[in-house]
Order: C-alpha cells, then sequence, then structure tokens
C-alpha cells in the first residue's frame, strides 16, 4: 500500500461516518506508513508495516495500549468506535442457499 | 428440490400507483402463474369479471393469477402458499409482493433472506418502485420513507405519465438512485417484461449490470450510487472478507450490493452477488458469464461513500489475503 492509497483509505472511511478530521499520512522507514487523525473525538496514530508475518496496522491513542491488526477490518472496526462510537456498523449475513 | 419461485418485491409510495399497474399487469395472459401477495384484498381493486374463485385467504383469478393477503407473518404467508403449491391444492409460478406504500423494502428482503422455511423456495428477482410523475418530486422530497423506497429499487417506474412530462420526477428520482432502469407507465401501463420475474433471477441482474462501467453517481442527502469494474478475478475469501469490511464501515448506511464477480476459484462461472445492507443472499453461480465480458462488476448504493473507496478496500485485503497464504 502507497501512503496516497492510505490517505484514501482513511479519508473514506472519515467521509462515511461525517468525522471532520486533520488527517496527515506519510512514509516512515523503508516498509511502513504513518497516519495521524486529530479528530475532536480523539486523536489516532496509525502505522501500516510489513511484518515478518505479513501486513500489520498498529493503532495507538493517546494514553492508550497500541493494539496490532492483522487486517483491515481491525482497524476499521478500531477507528470507528473511537472516532465515530454513534455510528451503527453491521455485519454480515449470508442467507443459507438451497444446499442449506 | 424445484427451482426456487423468482419473487419481485413492488414497493413505492402511498398513492403512487402501484396498485394499478397491478391490476394492469395481472390481465395480461404473460403474467399468468403469478401469485401476488399484498396487505389487503381491498387494495388491489380486483375486477369483479376476473375473480374466479374467492376464498377466506386466497382469490383466484380467470387470467391464472391469485392474490392473498398477508395473515400475520409474510414470511409464513409465502411459506403456506409453497406448501399449497407442493400439494398441488394451487398453482403459481413466480410471486410478486405488493407492499403498503409507507413501507420499508429493506427488512422485507432480509427477512425473506434469512426465514429457514424458505431457505432456496424463492429468490429475489427485483425489488421495483414506483414514482408518481405528478407528485413524485414533492413526495420523494418530504418523505423520508419514499427516498428509501427508490434507493433500494432495481428498476423504478414513473406512474401517470400520462397527466404531465415525466422530467422532473425522473430527475428527482435520479437523486435517489442513478443505477436503476427507470421506465414509464402511463395510464399504469406497462410491458409486462419488465414486472414478469424472469425465470432465473440472477440472470436478469446479469444482463442489467452488463453496460456497468466503473463510474460514481452522487445523489442527494450523501446517498451515492459507486460502481466497480475490474479485470482481476477476486479470491473468493477476499469477497467475503471485503464484504465483512464494508459492513463494518458502512453500517445501515450501506444499502444495496449488487453484482457479477469473476471468482478466481471458479472463473468460468460468476457468482452473482446480491446483498440488501448488510444481509446477503447466499452466492448464486451462473452456468456461464452472459456475454463475452469476464469482468467483475459490482454496484454499491450507499451514504457518503467515496468514489473509488470500495475499490481500495478490495485491493488492500486481497493484498492481505495474498500476504497469508
Amino acid at each position: 500500500m502507497s501512503p496516497a492509497e492510505l490517505e484514501a483509505l482513511l479519508a473514506g472511511l472519515l467521509r462515511l461516518w461525517q468525522v471532520e478530521a486533520a488527517l496527515c499520512v506519510r512514509r516512515c522507514g523503508d516498509q511502513g506508513i504513518l497516519a495521524r487523525i486529530e479528530a475532536p473525538r480523539a486523536a489516532v496514530k496509525i502505522t501500516y508495516r510489513i511484518e515478518p508475518f505479513g501486513p500489520a496496522w498498529h493503532v495507538e491513542e493517546t494514553g492508550q495500549r497500541r493494539r496490532t491488526y492483522p487486517s483491515t477490518i481491525g482497524p476499521i472496526r478500531h477507528l470507528r468506535e473511537s472516532l465515530a462510537p454513534e455510528r451503527g456498523s453491521a455485519r454480515v449475513v449470508f442467507a443459507a442457499g438451497r444446499g442449506g | 428440490m424445484p427451482a426456487p419461485a423468482p419473487l419481485t418485491v413492488l414497493t413505492g409510495f402511498l398513492g403512487s400507483g402501484k396498485t394499478t399497474l397491478l391490476k394492469h399487469a395481472l390481465t395480461d395472459p404473460a403474467l399468468a402463474g403469478t401469485a401476488v401477495i399484498v396487505n389487503e384484498f381491498g387494495a388491489v381493486g380486483l375486477d369483479h369479471e376476473l375473480l374466479e374463485r374467492a376464498e377466506e385467504d386466497l382469490v383466484a383469478l380467470s387470467t391464472g393469477c391469485l392474490c392473498c393477503a398477508v395473515r400475520g407473518d409474510l414470511s409464513r404467508t409465502i411459506a403456506d402458499l409453497l406448501a399449497r403449491r407442493a400439494t398441488g391444492e394451487i398453482a403459481f409460478a413466480r410471486l410478486v409482493i405488493e407492499t403498503s406504500g409507507l413501507a420499508d423494502p429493506a427488512p422485507i428482503v432480509q427477512a425473506l433472506a434469512l426465514d429457514p422455511a424458505l431457505r432456496g423456495r424463492v429468490a429475489l428477482a427485483r425489488i421495483v418502485a414506483t414514482v408518481d410523475a405528478v407528485t413524485g418530486p414533492q413526495t420523494l422530497a418530504n418523505h423520508p420513507e419514499a427516498r428509501k423506497q427508490a434507493a433500494f429499487a432495481d428498476t423504478l417506474v414513473l406512474t401517470k405519465t400520462d397527466l404531465t412530462p415525466p422530467q422532473p420526477a425522473a430527475q428527482a428520482a435520479r437523486r435517489y438512485n442513478a443505477a436503476a432502469p427507470l421506465l414509464q407507465a402511463g395510464r399504469g401501463r406497462l410491458d409486462p417484461a419488465h414486472l414478469l420475474p424472469p425465470t432465473i433471477p440472477s440472470a436478469h441482474l446479469a444482463a442489467s449490470l452488463a453496460a456497468a462501467t466503473d463510474a460514481v453517481a452522487e445523489h442527494t442527502e450523501g446517498l451515492a450510487t459507486v460502481t466497480l469494474v475490474r479485470e482481476q478475478p477476486v479470491p473468493a475469501v477476499a469477497l467475503t472478507l471485503f464484504l465483512e469490511a464494508l459492513a463494518e464501515a458502512c453500517g445501515p448506511d450501506l444499502l444495496r450490493v449488487k453484482g457479477l464477480v469473476q471468482i478466481a476459484e471458479a472463473p468460468e462461472t460468476p457468482a452473482v452477488v446480491h446483498g440488501v445492507q448488510h444481509v446477503f443472499h447466499a452466492l448464486d453461480w451462473l452456468d456461464a458469464w452472459p456475454t463475452a465480458d469476464r469482468r467483475t462488476r459490482l454496484v454499491f448504493i450507499g451514504r457518503h461513500l467515496m468514489p473509488g473507496w470500495p475499490r481500495l478496500l478490495l485491493t488492500q485485503i486481497e493484498r492481505e489475503v495474498a500476504a497469508a497464504q
């Protein structure tokens, strides 16, 4: 993922949730991208990096423990709960097919 | 097990012409074998000369159609019709549900998808929404129910176009749904092919997506239709994770997802994706691609969707899946 892609991904989330926030994204080191979101409810630092086990999302809020997620769904959930807890989420339900 | 009965949901605001549309449709020989489920018999305004047989809960028409009022639970009403069909008591090939004018079609479609009693026995063919050409612009502006009905529709039908030029209502409807075909029904008359659910619902969806291009259409109130067209096949697990991430991010603001997907593990047989909010019908597989175009085509209707964002999300999830393998 490039810094521009991460920025667009995060900007898309902020727009979905209608959160007014300052978003700053830059490359950090050889393998990492750092994003900072300054929103009314929280300030969040996100580091996306290719670790030995694969891509990893490290999400850190001021005064809170850093959380690491192996896939995009994790940071989406984390950010929604921090920045826009009033926005509803949904769990996908697949209806069973003819075979049950 | 027999093929699932195709089911059309006919929705539209109070007085927008659903009943008139149905009334004409039921007299058309092409629609013989249709079972119509309404909230109450009186709503359909059946012509007496068409009545062949009336029971407490069922009206049979001389055209070969049936009308049935919802009794309590819609799913149970459908299950009862299917059971009676199975015993040979009644016969029908397709189902139409006429919703009430204030109904939100989403819970109806979700209930049908999730009810175990209907599993594999009915298949959503399409959602048709009527928009009154005379009062439609004002109704859409003033009533969220009407906007939601229009936004969910696979097909929009402008009614009463014999009374007024259709352009203002067409423009108003387009603000909430840019993707659906927009048809006109003056005096309640419409080519039955547009109401007639196809035998294979997925084929209809495939045909409607044939001309889809990578695009975005912005509507009012943040509603947007985003279309994603891509050449590369999608790994099955990436598609599932993508839909989960989409639902997690969008929540109830995701109204519809529909499309044809080229799955990496089965590129010769396209998968049909059909979701209403977070509830997805079981993936349906077509025997073959409807045209030479084998690209994945997905349409998303939701609030505050940014152009290109679903594509970005899918690409990222694909990377994560590839890294994990």
